[in-house]
């Protein structure tokens, strides 16, 4: 019964997957692969800002108190407010004197910062009081704990959200097609350009081709995002569990 | 988690991420949407014009010497390096007041540096517009740091020489509507995700952990794709301009953020709980109020408010999907194609404070607080 009820949210899901994969076709055109490669390093440059400023964002929270705490998670959704087209307007006197890749990055990184730091922070959290507790009686200084016990956790965490949030950056499309020079621009940046060119059948397949090899990056994120919880889970001893909220 | 709290420590390690937003984000998007009340554009063209109409009462025609000063203007206009366009900007500005200076100006500017006849009738001989107090109200009204002028353009009103604020005539009302049809997009959107990320977060929620990781996994796929990669596939799928395609492309593409949270919040519910409620002789109606409902409740608006905002915001679907395009196709024409930076920052500041608007109302019902 509930699969029968999911089954509509289910098409949903599959339709435009399955809209791809009948269309795909066309010859391989080698601009693809460079697009490709160059959306990745992008995003790349994106994911490592974002861990870079938060992964100490999360070790930073554990100090808070709560209710500032809940400003500080509430401020990582403001980036996902802005519409894209709006963010590359803010954006575009810093690609005026960084360059359009800079701003790209920038824009990737904003919207990464959340799932590494969400990320980071719901696996900091399952760190029980006990555990703290036991470490601390047990004569665990402060540092030690830090090292043994909240990083490798924090460090899974970040990993997984990193997964994710290389996935946002490298789906970006507003930025780097407004501030971007032609010739810089990542396949997702592309795609808009394919679909108002595409008049025949073979520009169509084409378009179906290059909106797969887009999906590659998604498809490669959650795979590693799922191999990290479960991998996490697996040490922890949570391997029967890992879906289910501790 | 409690541990030992530090509040420097925490600051010291938030600022980072805090410099990031407030650099990235706060200023950069501060300074653009100061274009919606900044005036710029006519006070560069027409500077002797604004320092004799500051001494003008308002009343009736302004005196000789602001006519000299605006052929003075106009004269000296065309030996700027941008020239007619600085004309052509100013004109737009001023036409948001007064629609006659859209013509009137760059056409005076044209006959101006033909003739050479007195300031005050070559103006008149060049164009009726100089005759009217409302076109010298404009142009005052413009020269000041800041004005309203670019929102009330946004919103499709416009202040009349005496102060009122009056709604144009439909004829004439061209931004309002990509409003409306962009909320009402967004709020089909969201209603599609909730009708059918309800059952979908319900199914992850019973499934075994393997099932449900692949459901979430299938669940992300289209989110995390992008909008390019949105647009192609429905595109492909249905082809362009179809009715309905792009609130279908927002919901499948936004309804892990409705279902993923809610599948989650659902699975927290302790097993046995409902089952020991069910024999103490609770009906399934009061179980779900009083043991499903807290549960679901903070993901299930957190989650519709997150996909009306995130709906809201898309210009590339819809512009391939749906023949009207979305607001935010609107603003980045109006800069990137018409160079008008006060009508986009204008047009995006509704549409932010409405998605503010429903981000805080979203919290409110959810009733709890993250963190």
């Amino acid at each position: 019964m509930r699969w029968l009820l999911a089954l509509p949210a289910l098409a949903l899901l599959l339709a435009p997957l399955a809209g791809i994969v009948a269309a795909v076709g066309g010859t391989w055109q080698s601009g693809l692969a460079a697009a490709l490669a160059r959306g990745l390093g992008v995003a790349a440059g994106a994911t490592v800002l974002a861990v870079a400023v938060g992964a100490p964002a999360v070790l930073g929270l554990r100090h808070l108190p709560s209710p500032l705490r809940a400003v500080v998670l509430a401020t990582l959704a403001l980036p996902w407010i802005v519409p894209p087209e709006v963010l590359a307007l803010a954006l575009a006197p810093i690609a005026g004197f960084a360059g359009g890749a800079a701003a790209t990055i920038l824009a990737g990184s904003l919207l990464a910062v959340a799932p590494v730091t969400l990320a980071g922070w719901l696996a900091l959290r399952r760190v029980g009081e006990g555990e703290l507790r036991a470490a601390a009686s047990a004569g665990a200084l402060p540092g030690l704990i830090l090292r043994r016990l909240l990083l490798p956790r924090l460090a899974r965490g970040i990993a997984a959200g990193a997964a994710l949030g290389l996935a946002v950056a490298a789906g970006q499309v507003a930025v780097p097609a407004r501030l971007g020079a032609p010739g810089s621009r990542g396949l997702p940046a592309l795609l808009p350009d394919l679909l108002r060119d595409a008049g025949g059948p073979e520009a169509v397949a084409g378009v179906a081709l290059a909106a797969l090899l887009a999906l590659l990056i998604p498809v490669l994120a959650v795979v590693a995002a799922i191999v990290i919880v479960r991998g996490g889970a697996e040490r922890s001893g949570l391997v029967s569990d890992t879906a289910r909220p501790r | 988690m409690r541990s030992s709290r530090r509040p420097l420590r925490g600051a010291l390690l938030l600022a980072p991420l805090l410099l990031l937003l407030l650099g990235g984000l706060v200023l950069p998007l501060g300074r653009f949407l100061w274009n919606a009340v900044a005036e710029r554009d006519v006070i560069a063209i027409l500077p002797r014009t604004a320092a004799t109409l500051a001494a003008w009462d308002g009343t009736g025609l302004p005196e000789d010497d602001a006519y000299a000063a605006l052929a003075e203007d106009l004269r000296l206009a065309p030996m700027r390096e941008d020239g007619t366009a600085a004309v052509a900007r100013a004109a737009r500005r001023l036409a948001e007041t007064a629609p006659e200076l859209r013509t009137a100006l760059p056409e005076t500017a044209r006959r101006l540096s033909a003739t050479a006849i007195p300031p005050a009738a070559a103006l008149l001989l060049a164009h009726p517009a100089w005759e009217r107090p409302a076109s010298w109200a404009a142009i005052r009204g413009a020269t000041g740091p800041a004005a309203s002028a670019h929102l009330l353009a946004a919103l499709d009103l416009r202040q009349a020489p005496d102060g009122s604020v009056r709604a144009l005539p439909a004829t004439e009302a061209t931004h309002r509507a990509p409003l409306l049809r962009t909320l009402r997009r967004a709020g089909a959107a969201m209603a599609l995700c909730v009708l059918l990320g309800v059952p979908l977060a319900a199914l992850i929620a019973a499934s075994a952990p393997g099932i449900a990781v692949a459901l979430a996994a299938l669940t992300l796929l289209p989110f995390l794709g992008g909008e390019a990669v949105r647009a192609a596939s429905w595109w492909l799928l249905l082809g362009d301009h179809r009715p309905g395609a792009a609130t279908l492309a927002a919901a499948s593409s936004f309804l892990p953020v409705l279902a993923l949270p809610l599948a989650v919040a659902l699975r927290g519910v302790p097993p046995g709980l409902r089952a020991a409620a069910r024999v103490h002789g609770a009906s399934a109606w009061r179980v779900f109020r009083r043991i499903t409902w807290p549960h679901a409740r903070p993901a299930l608006f957190g989650g519709a408010g997150a996909v009306f905002v995130l709906t809201a915001g898309e210009s590339l679907a819809p512009s391939f999907l749906s023949a009207a395009p979305a607001l935010a196709e609107r603003i980045a024409r109006h800069a990137w194609v018409a160079g008008d930076l006060g009508l986009s920052a204008a047009s995006s500041m509704p549409l932010l404070l409405i998605l503010a608007g429903a981000v805080a109302l979203a919290r409110l019902l959810a009733g709890r607080r993250a963190g």
